[in-house]
Order: structure tokens, then C-alpha cells, then sequence
């Protein structure tokens, strides 16, 4: 699993990092509401440099499903930089 | 500001778009500035409401500040979708109906909470519309009507001394509002800021929380070389230096331009730089397109002893505490050296290219205030003649000898509500010699002028070297027979001086005057105001059976003033 979507999942939702599984949902976490959900997904487009659509971002409710997205959007690093954030 | 001085900071957001995401970005910035604060968030475009009814839950949480934050789009959101729906003068009649309702919220909340700071934010628009060219072009026009809605929010902020303005729109306009606004958040969580401005946001409120909590640093305090002038000192020739209206000496040149603003904004500047001192100072002297000269510094420091030792003696020169200054250099070793050995300094992290640097200096908050005082115009000149005034010590042969060449004139006089706004400052910023460092904003002083069993007093000093204005400030309250000293403060220009010796025998004969049996004070220790735990002591008080406390009996003990101070007073 990604290390750096592991830390920020443990700061925005304070979960210690074991506890952060694939298998875990929303519905597992009480910090995991609509609001702690935005909150994520906006500290994970600046830490990857990505932009979500809007409809995607209620669907990523739980570790798997923002780990497969991540895969989707973000480009490997070509010279291990961090990618720069897509102007909106 | 610490969360050792006081209960948390009580700050309430409200405004016309969902708060709740903002207020969790405001909550990590206050954490990240080691400020202990306590958020309260009004409900979506409930800002009205909360404003109106003096039994909402805003009004019973008694904020200590309050972000009033409305955006455009809530507010006219004709303008943007329908700007050609409306006349000309149906949009200014507009306006002018939001902002009479605007004035009526604030000068509500103003007056029903006289101690909460309200900071207006003024509203963002977006920069282009579907007018395209007509927007400019035709009577549709809607930005100047924005306009003219931010320039009455600002008239509102001047005309009540707890409203403050918040310009939003130059933070979206330095940011770019493609990146201030997030179409995402607004469709899912209507939300009218993006991450980013989110961050800005909160940014910007926190700091202005800390410029009207009297958090304001005093002293910008500059390297040489490659930080006024491009070049070295002493290695190239006058005219080899980069300072001036060629090439990049333009960024030194305009560099330098910024630092004098600052400096008649108030703020104080230094020099720590290691170079020859005469090589320094020819340049400093005699470039033709150099604008700080001498003069223009309270403290210079040119020499190759190391910047940490510099630094303390500026600090004790000026008579100003670590956390005044900020520190603007180019070597990051010279920045790693401060930051790493005096972490209350300010250390601007200094961008490698120089032509940033009028971008960084105009960026900081670190010298934000709201409002700009008669002392803070004069600042420069009080310490210079500070600095007069230390020499002449060190040539007296006594202490009494150098108290009297001094001719020190106190006067002294009641509270008024003109002084007001300069008494509440000088509790915000006073912290070394001050007894129990309570903190009073414009409201609660003149709380306590209205109240009979309060008395204010303010001490004003002048020398043979000039006038140093309000320098001491005394609060007392009368309780079972006993004057109790609520507060009693001197600035940090003056400590040394024994004016505290006469402010208190003036006191001591008032309480006496008025049949007090006796005058009671007592010390609050705070990380910064050790100078004064003797105080009390050291003047004949005598302790209590409280801890910290001292009092003198008024029968039996009589307070004199030290001779070389003539005292005068201005009674009611």
C-alpha cells in the first residue's frame, strides 16, 4: 500500500496506521462522515498532485477504492519528483 | 496569546455558505500557531439570523472574535447569472439595500458585544463573468457594483471601532481566482472556497486574530550584503554593486523602498551584518541610490562578532524582548544560526533570488496591524533617543547623578474615553513590566471609565530628549475599604527609570486621599515579567496572607517619590 496515503489517512481521520487496511470503509470510522471524507480526498489531491471529478468523490468511500483510484490517476514520477498539481 | 496566559481564544465563523470544512482548516492553523482557540460554526447562510436574535446560540457563546464571511455569488447572485435582468439602478439599489442591512447585523452584534472583535470580510467575485466585453462596455456592468458593495462594508469597518475589514478579494486576487474557487465544493458541499483558499483563509484570519491581540512585531532586523545591496561590502567597489535603477540593483532598490514604508508604518529597523564596519558604512553613507541611511536605523550592528550575540545586544539596546524582532537575511547559514539558537525571533525564510524579495517582505504578517497609532509614528525617534539616553548612563558617575541630568517631567492624568483605544493597546503589548497582565480591549476600558468603583490612571513622560508619550498605565478598584491594583504596567522603554516609584506615590496619596486604608497589589508571574516580583517588596509593601500579593498600609506608611521626577497631575 502507499505509504503517503496511509499517513494522510491516519492524520485526517486519527486512526493509527495498522488499523489502515484496504477492506476498511467509511462506515468503520466515525471521523469518515461527508465531511471528513472531503477533507481527505482534498489532502490527497495535494500530496499526489491530482484533481478528482466530482462524481468519483462519493464513491472512493474506503481505503481499496482510493488506492485503485490512485493507481488510475496518478502518473509515476519519472525522476522520483513529486508530480505537479494540474492547474485547474 | 499562549495558552498559558488565559482560556482559550473564543472565535466564531459565520457566514453565507457552509462553514463547517473552513472552520476544520482555521482549527490547524490556530494549532500550527500554538494558539489555544475554540471555534463556534454558524449554520449554512445562517449569519442573519445568528446576527439578529440576541437569544441565539452566537450570542450566548460570546465570542472573542468573529469572521463575518459572505461571499458575491450568496449575496447578488443575480449579478452573475442574470446581470442583464436587472437595470443599472436596480443594481445599485441593490447594493445599497444589502449594505444598509449589513450596517444594521454589525452595528447590532457591536453593541450588544462590545468585547468581540467582528472582522468583515469583503466579498469575492469572480474576475470575469458571461458578460464577456460588455462587462466594461455596457450598462450591465456588475464589478463596479461589487465595488461599491466592498467599499461600504469598509465605511461599516471604520465607523465602529470593533468592526475590522478583511480584504478576501486581495487574497483571491493574489492567489488567482481559478485556484480561490473549487466548482466541486460548491456542487457537493456548497462550500464557496477551494482547498487552497481555504488555507489562505484561515491563514489570514489567524493572523489578524494575532495583530488584534497585540502580537505585532516591532523590529525588522537586516543583513548587508546581498540582502540591501547586491555585492560585497568591502570586496566591490561602490559603483560595482547591484543597488539601484540598472539591472537587478532594481530589486535592492525597490527592496529598500518597501523597508521604509515599513518603518513609517512603525516598525523599527536594525542592522546585523558581519563586514567591516567603515567599509559598511561608506556604502550606507555615500551610495547614490542607497534610501536607509544611518539615520533611518534604531540599532546598527557591523562587525564579525557572531549574529546570535548581535542580536542580544540589539534586543538589550532597544529594551525589546526576542519575540519583537523579525530576521531578514540572505545566508541560510545565518537563518539556520537564528532560528536554531533564538526560536522567538521571526526568521523569514529568505527566497535564493533577490528579485523575490519585495514579493516576501509585502507577503509577511508579521508587522499587521489594524490601525496605526500616534506611537507607533514615533517609535523611531523614541529610540533613538533611548539609545542617547544609554550612553549618557554609562558616562554618569552615579546612578542619582544620570536620574537627574534626565530632567524627567511625569504627568499624570485620569482615564478618558478619547485614550481609550491607546489604554487598551498598551495592555495588549505590554508584557515585561506588567504586575498581572490582564488584557482589555476598547470596550472593556470604557467599561471600566463608567464604573465608579474603578479608577484609570495613565502616566506620560518627557525628558530633556523629547516626549516618550503614554508610558504607564494604572487600574485600580476599590473593594471592603482597600484600593486593589488591577493593573499597573509601564512600558519597556522607561523600566530603570523609578517612574514606577512615582506613578505608585501618586497612587498611594490618591487612596490615601480618598479614605483607603490600604493599597493592595498583587504580582501574576508570566513567562515574561520576572523584572517586576520584587516590585512591590522592593517599595515597602508588605505581604498578605494571599500568595503574590503585598499591601501597603496607608496609615502608617507613607510612598515618596524619587526627587529628580516632577510630578504633575490633571485631576477630572
Amino acid at each position: 500500500m502507499d505509504e503517503r496515503l496511509i499517513k494522510i489517512i491516519g492524520r485526517v481521520l486519527a486512526l493509527p496506521e495498522h488499523e489502515i487496511r484496504p477492506e476498511l470503509t467509511a462506515a468503520q470510522v466515525e471521523r469518515w462522515d461527508s465531511l471528513g471524507h472531503l477533507e481527505l480526498i482534498l489532502e490527497i489531491e495535494k500530496e499526489f498532485g491530482l484533481q478528482f471529478r466530482a462524481d468519483d468523490i462519493p464513491r472512493l468511500k474506503s481505503v481499496g477504492e482510493l488506492l485503485q483510484s490512485l493507481k488510475t490517476q496518478v502518473q509515476p514520477p519519472l525522476d522520483g519528483r513529486k508530480p505537479v498539481r494540474q492547474p485547474r | 496569546m499562549k495558552s498559558q496566559e488565559s482560556a482559550p481564544i473564543r472565535v466564531a465563523l459565520l457566514g453565507s455558505f457552509t462553514l463547517e470544512l473552513l472552520a476544520r482548516y482555521v482549527a490547524r492553523e490556530f494549532r500550527n500557531q500554538q494558539i489555544d482557540a475554540d471555534l463556534y460554526v454558524g449554520g449554512y447562510s445562517q449569519y442573519q439570523q445568528d446576527l439578529l436574535d440576541p437569544n441565539s446560540s452566537y450570542y450566548r457563546y460570546h465570542p472573542a472574535y468573529t469572521l463575518l464571511l459572505v461571499e458575491a455569488l450568496d449575496v447578488f447572485p443575480a449579478f452573475y447569472f442574470g446581470p442583464s435582468l436587472l437595470t443599472e439602478r436596480d443594481k445599485a439599489a441593490l447594493v445599497q439595500e444589502r449594505l444598509s442591512e449589513f450596517r444594521q447585523l454589525v452595528v447590532l452584534s457591536c453593541a450588544r458585544m462590545t468585547n468581540n472583535q467582528l472582522l468583515i470580510a469583503q466579498a469575492v467575485f469572480p474576475g470575469r463573468t458571461i458578460l464577456g466585453p460588455l462587462e466594461w462596455n455596457s450598462a450591465d456592468s456588475v464589478q463596479e457594483h461589487i465595488a461599491e458593495f466592498n467599499a461600504g462594508l469598509a465605511r461599516i469597518g471604520r465607523d465602529l471601532p470593533n468592526a475590522h475589514i478583511l480584504d478576501l478579494p486581495g487574497a483571491a486576487l493574489e492567489m488567482g481566482y481559478a485556484r480561490w474557487r473549487d466548482p466541486r465544493l460548491w456542487y457537493l458541499a456548497r462550500c464557496r472556497l477551494s482547498h487552497a483558499a481555504m488555507e489562505e483563509v484561515a491563514r489570514l484570519l489567524v493572523a489578524s486574530v494575532g495583530a488584534l491581540h497585540g502580537k505585532r512585531r516591532k523590529c525588522l532586523v537586516l543583513d548587508l550584503d546581498n540582502t540591501l545591496w547586491g555585492g560585497i561590502a568591502g570586496n566591490d567597489a561602490l559603483e560595482e554593486l547591484h543597488l539601484g535603477p540598472e539591472g537587478i540593483g532594481l530589486a535592492f532598490y525597490e527592496f529598500q523602498r518597501l523597508i521604509r514604508q515599513l518603518k513609517a508604518q512603525g516598525i523599527l529597523l536594525a542592522i546585523n551584518s558581519k563586514n567591516n564596519f567603515a567599509d559598511a558604512m561608506e556604502i550606507i553613507e555615500k551610495h547614490p541610490w542607497m534610501i536607509l541611511r544611518r539615520e533611518d536605523f534604531a540599532a546598527i550592528r557591523i562587525n564579525w562578532s557572531d549574529k546570535t550575540t548581535n542580536m542580544h545586544e540589539i534586543s538589550e539596546e532597544l529594551g525589546l524582548g526576542m519575540d519583537s524582532f523579525v530576521y531578514f537575511d540572505d545566508s541560510p547559514f545565518e537563518r539556520n544560526l537564528i532560528r536554531s539558537q533564538l526560536p522567538e525571533v521571526l526568521t523569514v525564510e529568505v527566497p535564493a533570488d533577490p528579485t523575490e524579495y519585495v514579493d516576501t517582505l509585502s507577503h509577511l504578517d508579521a508587522f499587521w496591524t489594524f490601525a496605526l497609532t500616534d506611537e507607533d509614528r514615533t517609535r523611531h525617534q523614541k529610540y533613538k533617543l533611548r539609545a542617547q539616553r544609554e550612553s549618557m548612563r554609562k558616562s554618569a558617575r552615579s546612578l542619582k547623578e544620570f536620574y537627574s541630568s534626565l530632567q524627567m517631567k511625569a504627568v499624570i492624568r485620569p482615564g478618558s474615553e478619547a485614550l481609550a483605544s491607546r489604554v487598551s493597546q498598551v495592555t495588549q503589548r505590554t508584557n515585561q513590566f506588567n504586575l498581572t497582565t490582564k488584557r482589555y480591549d476598547p470596550g472593556q476600558i470604557r467599561q471600566l471609565l463608567a464604573d465608579d468603583s474603578h479608577r484609570l490612571w495613565v502616566l506620560e513622560l518627557s525628558d530633556r530628549f523629547g516626549s516618550e508619550g503614554i508610558v504607564g498605565v494604572a487600574v485600580m478598584s476599590e473593594r471592603d475599604g482597600d484600593w486593589g491594583i488591577d493593573t499597573f504596567l509601564l512600558s519597556c522603554r522607561v523600566i530603570g527609570r523609578t517612574v514606577e516609584q512615582a506613578f505608585l506615590a501618586f497612587i498611594s496619596a490618591e487612596a490615601k486621599r480618598s479614605g483607603a486604608r490600604r493599597l493592595v497589589g498583587r504580582y501574576l508571574p508570566t513567562p515574561r515579567n520576572s523584572c517586576v516580583a520584587e516590585l512591590y517588596p522592593s517599595l515597602g509593601f508588605q505581604p498578605t496572607d494571599q500568595p503574590d500579593e503585598w499591601a501597603l498600609d496607608l496609615d502608617s506608611q507613607t510612598l515618596a517619590s524619587p526627587p529628580w521626577i516632577e510630578v504633575t497631575s490633571e485631576n477630572e
